[in-house]
């Protein structure tokens, strides 16, 4: 089993978490399908594929860093401070994305798709900043642990594991919000 | 790599390069794949409805099993944690893609 058998506990959860409130915007959107329609002409197909590319990118640099934490004893390069970067990157195209629909006049109350929309993908934010803090805190980490390889292989993989999940979740996020509209 | 150690050692260092090397090239394959996939889904023409949500479907399907497989390296666990969240993959995103496909 990769990783800490407690951390994949951690993750199914926030998964099932997600998972609930994908269904249940999609029982919403049956519901209210004119609603839901003119909401998702609103949002930006740009910033959805940017933020899609840069997530994969993210987790694409990741994959590179735990691989060089557990074959060399060296430092991971800069695949976390990149990683990290790509999860700024992400932040700062949602937050202006924000301001782009509340400048139009959308809000969190505005009507039920608003709402979903907001709270969803705010809370997927969230995970973002979290996993950018992660990241940052994980390679200064690994710079003080240098000879405890264990340690460092266990610490790198747990937070690659959290941002790939992340990323899963926005892989499906993608097409319910943009593409598919 | 040169051999100054001693030839054990430097052909257990090579086989961990290559490794290293044969992960890295399959991840970055799959990698420019999901953002070349992530395009093409973009770009699908709007006319053919049904068959632009099925393509939506398949290509999400895939880029998550990938993410499973590859990135959380899954492929190395018991079944059943691959299962779960394969599972739950396939029910996000088909819920997702009917709820569409039954707006037509």
């Amino acid at each position: 089993m990769p990783g800490d058998l407690a951390l994949w506990f951690f993750l199914c959860a926030e998964l099932a978490v997600f998972g609930l409130l994908i269904i249940g915007f999609c029982l919403v959107r049956l519901q209210y399908p004119e609603m839901f329609y003119h909401g998702l002409q609103q949002l930006h197909m740009a910033a959805g594929i940017a933020n899609t590319l840069v997530l994969l990118s993210g987790s694409y640099f990741l994959v590179l860093a735990v691989e060089r934490v557990r074959h060399t004893d060296t430092s991971p390069g800069g695949y976390f401070f990149a990683a990290a970067a790509c999860g700024m990157i992400y932040i700062i195209i949602k937050i202006s994305e924000y301001q782009q629909l509340y400048a139009d006049g959308y809000s969190l109350h505005y009507d039920i798709f608003f709402g979903f929309y907001f709270f969803t993908t705010f809370f997927h934010l969230l995970h973002v900043l979290a996993g950018v803090v992660l990241l940052l805190l994980t390679q200064a980490w690994l710079k003080k642990k240098k000879n405890d390889q264990l340690s460092r292989r266990k610490g790198a993989e747990s937070v690659a594991y959290y941002w790939h999940m992340v990323d899963l979740v926005w892989i499906v996020l993608f097409p319910t919000l943009y593409v598919l509209s | 790599m040169d051999c100054i150690i001693s030839h054990a050692v430097c052909t257990k260092l090579n086989e961990g390069d290559g490794l290293i090397n044969s992960n890295t090239r399959r991840v970055t394959i799959i990698w420019l794949m999901m953002l070349l996939l992530t395009l093409a889904v973009v770009v699908l023409p709007r006319q053919q409805w049904l068959m632009m949500a099925v393509s939506v479907w398949l290509v999400t399907v895939a880029k998550g099993l990938w993410i499973i497989r590859y990135f959380m390296e899954l492929n190395r666990a018991p079944l059943i944690w691959q299962r779960i969240l394969q599972g739950w993959l396939i029910l996000t995103v088909s819920a997702v893609t009917m709820t569409a496909i039954r707006q037509l």
